[in-house]
């Protein structure tokens, strides 16, 4: 693939979504949705036939994706606010998908239950409490047509050419099999034993399991941990030991893989061990929206004789041109 | 004793080290900024303001998803950590924007963001 | 210190030149100077002459003092007669006591005093400098000079202070602040003991004379007036920086003792410009002179300056300021006898232009009607005699006519102020006649009589003495076409007579008839409207006061004292106390050229004695057909006009003559319109270019480029955001393109 067809594929999507965004042609939606669909299949089909001829199509990577990008689609276009947030939600579950096919579990199902679940939920009922109001009949004439669409349609795409350029293409793309990029999984797995070993109580129920099923009394047997310079936890390159005395016998129990910190493990402990004051800051900054949203929404307004006068339905007394909003309803 | 290591990591234990391949991380990022690049054009052309800022969140899910990725490629979990920073910032944006949303609705009752256009000039 | 060092150096420059002088000229007279210039003595004992200079300065202070007190009596007035009485005294106290053989220097105050090296601080530097302290020069030349400048200032200040008087107020001590700044201008110009002193007088009696023509300044014509004599006097003060420049570069020094001593000793300037100083100088000093006293081309000013009050006329235009141009060249005659020695024509061209300007101006005097203008006129052909003097090498006969002139000119002035001052501001003479019957003016009647007599050069009076100085000179130097010269000098003076006494027949006999004049006409009979056409009806003129009858009494008295002066010994203001100051002066190089060997003769007789004869009865012809036309039979000259208009081979000349030769129309259509196409263009030129293109242009570029942007700044929050993504969008294009990538 060369850049000059990732760029035509762009143009060719970026005129999809600007037929997509015209309001109320069905006809010119159809072509844009196929223009935009096409594009991103021709591209991913090129990313695929760039690849080794035995490697592994990630079909559900690419069922996921083109799932959100069609959520996002219809989500940017759709002219009526709440489908375009029922359409998030679908982006939202097909993100939580593609988090899962990165082994992201946690993450995936915090997205879903804090996005799905309240963020979107927020958001759907400011939508009502507004659209309450203001439309009755149909979708506001300001929901329906697009604002300066080509501008932001080149700005945006000019964006993506260059960031999936920078994916793609460059040096060959992100590629894991390049040098340096993917890290020895012996480093790997000696990163995360090391998190094993700080946490000692989980350290120290694996090896009693352990203990346990290598046995063959019914009672376990009282053991400790040694730990040489506060390690206990030893890393040859291949295996992970520990040495445990028990009734004064010293004997090295090799960890079997599957007690590895799991995931959502490693995530708290990164995020508890590596990243505590980022996890303050965090938490602040919660704090904080939390009193502006309550400051903001309880400040009372002093409307002028206008604007009450427009809130009751009547034209206000002097009419001006940058107040032409009110025609929300055709 | 050996044994039993060995034995156990033959046992074939689902490991979560395998690294992942050029083409499930060229199509997830493709993904990711087709994602950005739409949650722009949202923000840039609706003109309900609770929109634009669904488009935010829409920008910051596209990161989100380019952050796992790159964390997987790594091997690292602070690529997930950096979500959670991420969900964190959305979360408190939507709830000022909201706010600021509503207080703004109570002034004029539209969501147009062109209704507030005092910063022109003339 | 360094100043002295600079000043040796100076003087050894000054005296290189003088290594040849050696070579076949006698000791004392390089360049045939007539008289050796002797050298500055070094006097202590005239510290009062310090107060000469400083009591205008005083006078101008307290006039202007007074005008911001608000006085309305005569105040200003009496303070700058006392003031110019003042130093007129102290002037004739100083002369008194000078010795005309020892010139002195009167140091006053350090002014200029700087040096500089030229070199790399090596001990060959050579070392530069200028020295210009506020010093007074007294020789016989400023000495003669000052007697007369101070001693008519104050005379006419008194005779304006009842002339003036309807201006009491500030008006008044406006008028006289002016006339005590010309004098202190004229002071330093006379006395002064460098060039760069004599410059400072020179713009400064240009400042006060343009202050003073523009007296009347809610008058059109007198602003314009103003304007045109500060603006011709700025070509000739071009030339004559120029001129003091080049004797700077050439000679080292503008101080007059030491540029005396080198011209003396024979140097023609050490300059690095060989031969400069003996070509260009005098030539730069000429134009200089002609323009200060107005003659041709530059003479159209003083006609114009009449505009100005008439006491001003009789003071700079007439009496002081003009001839200071014949001070300068009679004050640096040394470098134009420098100039004829060494081949060059400057003192020609000065004799040839001064005589043309006197024929040229006569004929115009004859027939102007307004007889301030017929003074003007006469003024700008008498100093085309001192001129010619000048320019034949009679220093003295030039000096001599200076004086006469001053006073019969200042007298006529008067006179023709007295007039205009009693008959309501009247001065077309075909308006007038027969004054001499109306009773109170006989005073002015005479003394007019005395200054037409002694304009005229009538045998017997002073103008007829001091004018034969320089037409018999014509006979006696050596130059190209000299004796054609005098005999158009001989001419004009037929017509001077014919022009001075046309005015005083017209004006004084005949019948009397008088009107005001119009404007003044206007505003006194304004309830009388529609009475009938006869304005004078009920005009009254009033004779002059007993102040204007003292002035024109003493100075007819001095007049005729000038007259005498010729026939007796050396007292103040004769005939031999006059040669006597000009010989011991820098003017005394050129005093009166002879001619080695045979002298040449005039139809066989010593050109002076002929003299006598031709210039004497070419004046009385003048006046008798002045008499026989103006006086005798009045209508006589309207018909003659008649003729000679109706005649086509000569009607030019009547036309030409009363259109003054239609220089002011050559100098529009030589100059003016030249300029005026010329400033067009650039004024075109500075519309499309420097503010359009340039100007307008620079800044219409950014309004170019904001209204290119503009349509971003639209107050739309997401304008803004399409711009800032736009931007990230080129951030991110450069970092992937460029870097990552290595190329576009």
């Amino acid at each position: 693939m060369t850049p000059s067809i990732l760029y035509t594929a762009c143009v060719v999507g970026a005129i999809g979504l600007y037929l997509i965004m015209r309001p109320h042609r069905k006809a010119t939606r159809i072509v844009g949705t196929i223009a935009g669909a096409g594009a991103l299949a021709f591209i991913m089909v090129k990313v695929l036939e760039g690849l080794d001829a035995d490697a592994p199509v990630p079909i559900l990577e690419i069922i996921f994706g083109l799932a959100a990008i069609t959520g996002a689609a219809r989500m940017v276009t759709h002219p009526r606010p709440v489908f375009a947030a029922i359409y998030f939600v679908v982006v939202v579950v097909s993100s939580a998908g593609m988090f899962l096919l990165m082994d992201a579990e946690f993450m995936a199902f915090s997205l879903i239950i804090v996005y799905a679940g309240a963020i979107l939920i927020t958001y759907l009922f400011v939508l009502m409490l507004a659209q309450d109001a203001t439309s009755t009949a149909g979708e506001a004439l300001y929901d329906r047509i697009p604002r300066e669409p080509v501008a932001a349609l080149v700005v945006g795409f000019v964006l993506l050419a260059i960031l999936s350029d920078a994916f793609l293409l460059v040096d060959g793309g992100v590629r894991p099999d390049a040098p340096g990029m993917t890290p020895s999984l012996a480093s790997v797995e000696e990163d995360r034993w090391m998190v094993l070993d700080g946490l000692p109580l989980q350290l120290k129920e694996t090896v009693a399991d352990l203990i346990e099923s290598d046995s063959t009394d019914t009672t376990p047997a009282a053991f400790t941990i040694e730990r040489v310079d506060g390690r206990a936890i030893r890393f040859d390159g291949t295996n992970a030991s520990v040495d445990v005395k028990i009734a004064d016998e010293s004997r090295n129990i090799v960890l079997p893989v599957s007690a590895m910190p799991t995931n959502a493990q490693l995530v708290g402990w990164s995020l508890v061990a590596t990243f505590p004051v980022s996890l303050e800051v965090a938490g602040v900054i919660l704090l904080m929206a939390m009193f502006g949203a309550v400051v903001l929404a309880r400040r009372q307004i002093d409307l002028g004789e206008d604007e009450l006068r427009v809130a009751a339905g009547m034209p206000p007394l002097l009419e001006d041109e940058e107040s032409d909003f009110a025609g929300g309803s055709s | 004793m050996n044994d039993v290591a060995v034995s156990l990591t033959q046992a074939g234990e689902a490991s979560t080290m395998v690294p992942i391949t050029t083409g499930t991380i060229q199509i997830v990022l493709l993904v990711s900024a087709v994602m950005f690049a739409i949650g722009m054009v949202g923000f840039l052309t609706r003109r309900n303001m609770i929109l634009m800022f669904l488009c935010t969140e829409l920008m910051f899910q596209a990161s989100a998803i380019a952050m796992i990725a790159f964390g997987r490629m790594h091997l690292n979990p602070e690529g997930q950590v950096f979500v959670i920073f991420i969900l964190t910032v959305a979360a408190a944006e939507a709830a000022l924007a909201l706010g600021l949303v509503v207080l703004l609705y109570r002034r004029k009752p539209t969501l147009d963001a062109e209704a507030w256009s005092e910063l022109k000039e003339c | 210190m360094l100043s002295a060092i600079a000043h040796t150096a100076l003087a050894n420059v000054a005296m290189a030149g003088g290594g040849d002088s050696s070579h076949g000229l006698p000791a004392g007279a390089p360049f045939g100077f007539q008289v050796p210039i002797p050298p500055v003595v070094d006097e202590q004992s005239f510290a009062l002459a310090a107060w000469m200079i400083w009591l205008p300065v005083l006078s101008a202070v307290l006039c202007g003092i007074y005008a911001a007190l608000g006085v309305k009596s005569r105040l200003p007035a009496w303070t700058t007669v006392a003031a110019l009485a003042g130093s007129f005294v102290i002037a004739t106290i100083t002369v008194s006591k000078l010795d005309f053989a020892s010139p002195v220097v009167v140091h006053l105050f350090d002014w200029i005093d700087i040096s500089w090296s030229s070199g790399s601080g090596s001990a060959g530097d050579q070392w530069h400098g200028l020295r210009a302290n506020f010093a007074l020069y007294l020789d016989g030349l400023s000495a003669y000079w000052i007697l007369f400048v101070t001693f008519l200032g104050t005379m006419i200040a008194f005779y304006a202070s009842e002339y003036m008087e309807e201006d009491t107020g500030v008006g008044y001590c406006r008028f006289f602040a002016g006339v005590s700044i010309f004098l202190f201008a004229m002071t330093a110009l006379v006395l002064g003991e460098n060039l760069v002193m004599l410059y400072l007088g020179w713009e400064g009696v240009g400042l006060a004379s343009y202050l003073l023509i523009g007296y009347y300044y809610k008058k059109p014509a007198a602003v314009a007036a103003a304007k045109k004599a500060f603006i011709m006097n700025r070509i000739g003060d071009l030339g004559l920086a120029l001129g003091i420049y080049l004797i700077w570069l050439e000679y080292g020094s503008l101080e007059f003792g030491v540029l005396f001593a080198a011209l003396q000793s024979g140097s023609t300037g050490a300059g690095q410009y060989d031969g400069w100083a003996a070509t260009l100088i005098p030539w730069c000093l000429m134009l200089g002179a002609f323009g200060k006293s107005a003659q041709f081309p530059l003479y159209v000013w003083l006609p114009d300056a009449m505009e100005g009050p008439t006491p001003v006329s009789a003071l700079i235009h007439a009496a002081t300021m003009v001839t200071a141009g014949i001070y300068l060249i009679a004050r640096t005659m040394p470098f134009f006898l420098m100039n004829k020695d060494l081949g060059g024509h400057a003192l020609e061209a000065v004799a040839w232009i001064g005589g043309l300007t006197a024929l040229l101006a006569a004929t115009i005097a004859m027939a102007q009607y307004d007889i301030k203008r017929v003074m003007a006129y006469s003024t700008v052909s008498q100093l085309g005699y001192m001129f010619m003097g000048l320019g034949l090498a009679t220093s003295f006969g030039a000096c001599y006519h200076v004086l006469t002139h001053a006073f019969f000119k200042a007298l006529l002035f008067l006179c023709c102020g007295a007039v205009m001052h009693g008959f309501g501001g009247q001065l077309d003479l075909r308006k007038l006649g027969g004054i001499r019957r109306i009773p109170g003016w006989g005073v002015v009647c005479g003394a007019m009589l005395v200054g037409s007599l002694w304009l005229s050069g009538i045998p017997g009076t002073a103008g007829y003495f001091s004018k034969d100085e320089i037409l018999a000179q014509a006979f006696i130097s050596e130059g190209a076409g000299f004796r054609f010269l005098g005999w158009i000098g001989i001419l004009t003076a037929g017509l001077t007579a014919y022009y001075t006494f046309r005015v005083w027949f017209r004006i004084f006999t005949g019948p009397t008839h008088f009107k005001p004049e119009e404007s003044h006409a206007h505003d006194s009979h304004a309830g009388h409207a529609g009475m009938d056409g006869q304005e004078d009806h009920d005009f009254h003129p009033h004779a002059p006061g007993l102040r204007i009858k003292l002035v024109l009494t003493v100075l007819s008295l001095g007049a005729i004292w000038l007259a005498i002066g010729y026939f007796v010994g050396d007292v103040w203001g004769t005939q031999a106390w006059i040669k006597n100051a000009i010989m011991h002066s820098s003017a005394g190089t050129g005093l009166q050229l002879m001619p080695a060997g045979e002298h040449p003769t005039l139809f066989g007789f010593e050109p002076h004695t002929a003299m006598y004869f031709i210039s004497g009865t070419f004046g009385l012809v003048g006046l008798s057909i002045a008499y026989w036309l103006h006086c005798a039979n009045r209508k006589a000259a309207d018909d003659l006009r008649a003729w000679l208009i109706g005649r086509r081979w000569i009607a030019w000349l009547p036309r030409a003559m009363e259109h003054k030769w239609y220089v002011d129309e050559i100098y529009i259509a030589t100059i003016r319109f030249p300029l005026w196409i010329v400033s067009q263009a650039l004024y075109m030129f500075d519309r499309v270019f420097v503010d359009g293109i340039g100007v307008n242009g620079t800044a219409r570029l950014p309004k170019l480029a904001a209204s290119l942007f503009q349509p971003l700044y639209n107050g739309k929050l997401q304008g803004y955001a399409t711009s800032m993504a736009g931007g990230l969008a080129l951030v991110i294009a450069w970092v992937v393109w460029v870097w990552m990538r290595g190329s576009v």
